[in-house]
């Protein structure tokens, strides 16, 4: 277990469960080093700057260039999957699992996924567009194909047998001639790193040497197991970033104006002074925030506390009766040719009726059934945020330059919740949290 | 502050709170329970749902003085271990999307099958009307509470011939 801050227990087993003695971090930092040696060994002079750079902050970006930055085996020939990707309640993470167990050749319950936790899995840039299996699938299926054909080359040195007359079925490799000659991944390389780059100019590039196998060959993707997160869900054991409790942590609430484009005139703190647990009234610019040390003397503080706004002399937004109007006058920001195939001008005129028709489609709101929240611990000058942001690497980095902190000082620790279809791609309560907890 | 003491689950917990405070607050805060989870704040979704005296009761518009009986939440359905059949139906029939409300619509449904244990579709409509989902996973539920509806005669003719044999 790391040491260096505070963080629930039940977040830490997720994210070191199986990973033996060392943690995660260590693992990857280790791993990464190795290779920035490798890749320096001509270059004495920039070697110690790049490795002190590394030790700057706790929090560096798992290098995606690296196979054990993607899959750990474990010594129970058991597989753990680091994806940076975040499941927004469309079963991702099974689909996740499915692909690359189908690829690393082993059983879909031996394995497990975890998901968008920026320091400990690569930046694949959260969820968002609906493309996570059909985008962001192919370099986990490849590096898991990559594994594989790692952990056949080394079968293959440990029985002396050339790669093709080995099969390799739910992690175990055989001798096809003498199949009492075997080998589980487990024993071949459990708990030690793979120490094996990888190529590609980004993230989504990423490939190893293997390739992927043909569709016909796959056996765990096509199949519809459950969901893996389901019966925690409804057991009610799950916990979501909205359970996160730490040491000391107090809660605040947003003080909004009561239109947009208002501004902040002032602020009566005599108002909530009385509020027993009252801590502070927190305020920048436009932004207003109430902390307390109980979560409903939070929410009464933000009731009551009196706040002078000055409304806008311009509405920022139309009226909804007008809305339709002002969509139709608004300059679009950018606009794209649509995409024209044959001569639909020809094809209207010899049509024998044309109907034309306007539609209207009101705004659906990005919202969730839950509000936004988010926790942000600061101890040790690092800051660590539990949300259920879709997007938790970018918010790691929005929040790090609105903070003035280095990058790798700050993460975002991704756990589930209400999800927002948009609204929480790098989400504002993130950042508040934050702001407020620095 | 007043001292009170609360029911959750078969065990009594003891807490020094101000007495109007929202019971869904004092259940996930002091009591430590996370099956009810805030939704909408104001009754309407039904996330914070748990179950009263046989009432599914939301706990976020709910004063904590005003609360007598013993208080069950989605953590005390499930008796050492064993689901309950709600829970089962729910995990066969894959109900959850993002499975924040189906603390509420689980609950509910609970509720409804204790008072009328085979509901036609127009009374779990009916009954369920009023628990939102955001990810419209109404049809799945809809589904999972006839599942548990079987479940739950299934289970009670096998306790009926255990009982005779």
């Amino acid at each position: 277990m790391t040491t260096f801050t505070t963080i629930p227990p039940h977040i830490e087993d997720l994210l070191e469960k199986q990973n033996g003695p060392a943690s995660r971090r260590d693992f990857l930092k280790t791993s990464g080093m190795l290779v920035v040696s490798i890749s320096a060994a001509g270059l004495a002079g920039p070697l110690s700057a790049v490795t002190s750079a590394q030790a700057a902050g706790p929090y560096p970006d798992p290098n995606f260039r690296q196979l054990d930055s993607w899959i750990v085996i474990h010594e129970n020939n058991t597989a753990t999957f680091y994806v940076g990707k975040t499941d927004c309640g469309q079963g991702t993470g099974t689909a996740f699992r499915q692909m690359m167990s189908d690829e690393l050749d082993i059983a879909y319950d031996k394995t497990t996924c975890i998901m968008g936790s920026t320091d400990v899995t690569v930046d694949q840039g959260g969820s968002g567009g609906s493309d996570a299996i059909q985008t962001d699938g192919w370099p986990m299926r490849r590096v898991a194909a990559e594994a594989r054909r790692v952990l056949l080359g080394l079968a293959s040195t440990r029985f002396g047998v050339p790669v093709d007359q080995l099969a390799v079925s739910e992690a175990v490799i055989t001798v096809k001639a003498n199949p009492s000659m075997k080998v589980t991944y487990g024993e071949l390389i459990g708990g030690k790193r793979f120490n094996v780059a990888l190529t590609g100019n980004n993230i989504d590039a990423t490939t190893g040497v293997a390739k992927v196998k043909p569709v016909q060959e796959l056996k765990i993707v096509g199949q519809s197991p459950q969901r893996y997160d389901i019966p925690a869900k409804v057991d009610g054991s799950l916990k979501w970033a909205v359970d996160v409790k730490l040491p000391g942590m107090v809660h605040a609430r947003n003080v909004k104006p009561p239109v947009a484009g208002a501004k902040l005139i002032s602020i009566d703190e005599s108002s909530v002074r009385s509020i027993p647990g009252f801590v502070k009234v927190v305020s920048k610019g436009n932004y207003v925030a109430v902390v307390c040390e109980r979560e409903e003397q939070a929410v009464a503080a933000a009731k009551q506390l009196k706040v002078n706004w000055e409304k806008p002399t311009t509405p920022a937004f139309p009226t909804s009766e007008n809305l339709f109007d002002y969509m139709r006058s608004a300059k679009p920001t950018s606009s794209q040719a649509p995409a024209v195939v044959g001569d639909p001008d020809a094809a209207f005129a010899r049509a024998a009726k044309l109907v034309e028709a306007e539609y209207d489609v009101p705004f659906q709101g990005h919202t969730s059934i839950g509000p936004a929240h988010a926790t942000a611990d600061p101890s040790n000058g690092q800051m660590t945020i539990y949300s259920n942001d879709m997007k938790s690497y970018g918010m790691r980095n929005g929040v790090a330059e609105f903070l003035q902190m280095p990058r790798d000082q700050v993460r975002v620790v991704w756990m589930e919740g209400p999800q927002g279809y948009g609204r929480t791609a790098a989400d504002d309560a993130g950042f508040e949290a934050a702001f407020l907890a620095k | 502050m007043s001292t009170i003491t609360l029911k959750v689950n078969g065990r009594a917990h003891t807490v020094d709170i101000e007495p109007m405070t929202p019971l869904l607050y004092i259940l996930r805060n002091d009591v430590g329970v996370q099956g009810p989870r805030f939704g909408c704040g104001l009754g309407q979704c039904g996330s914070c749902t748990v179950i009263i005296n046989g009432a599914a009761v939301r706990s976020c518009v709910t004063p904590t003085s005003s609360v007598k009986g013993e208080i069950t939440t989605l953590e005390g359905l499930s008796r050492e271990g064993t689901l309950d059949p709600v829970q089962r139906a729910w995990i066969e029939e894959q109900v959850p999307q993002c499975g924040f409300c189906q603390n509420g619509q689980i609950m509910t449904a609970k509720v409804l099958l204790a008072r009328n244990p085979h509901p036609t579709d127009a009374q779990i409509r009916e009954g369920m009307a009023g628990t939102l989902c955001r990810c419209m996973t109404y049809y799945r539920i809809h589904a999972a509470i006839k599942r548990a509806s079987m479940l739950i005669a299934d289970a009670g003719a096998a306790s009926v011939k255990g009982g005779a044999a």
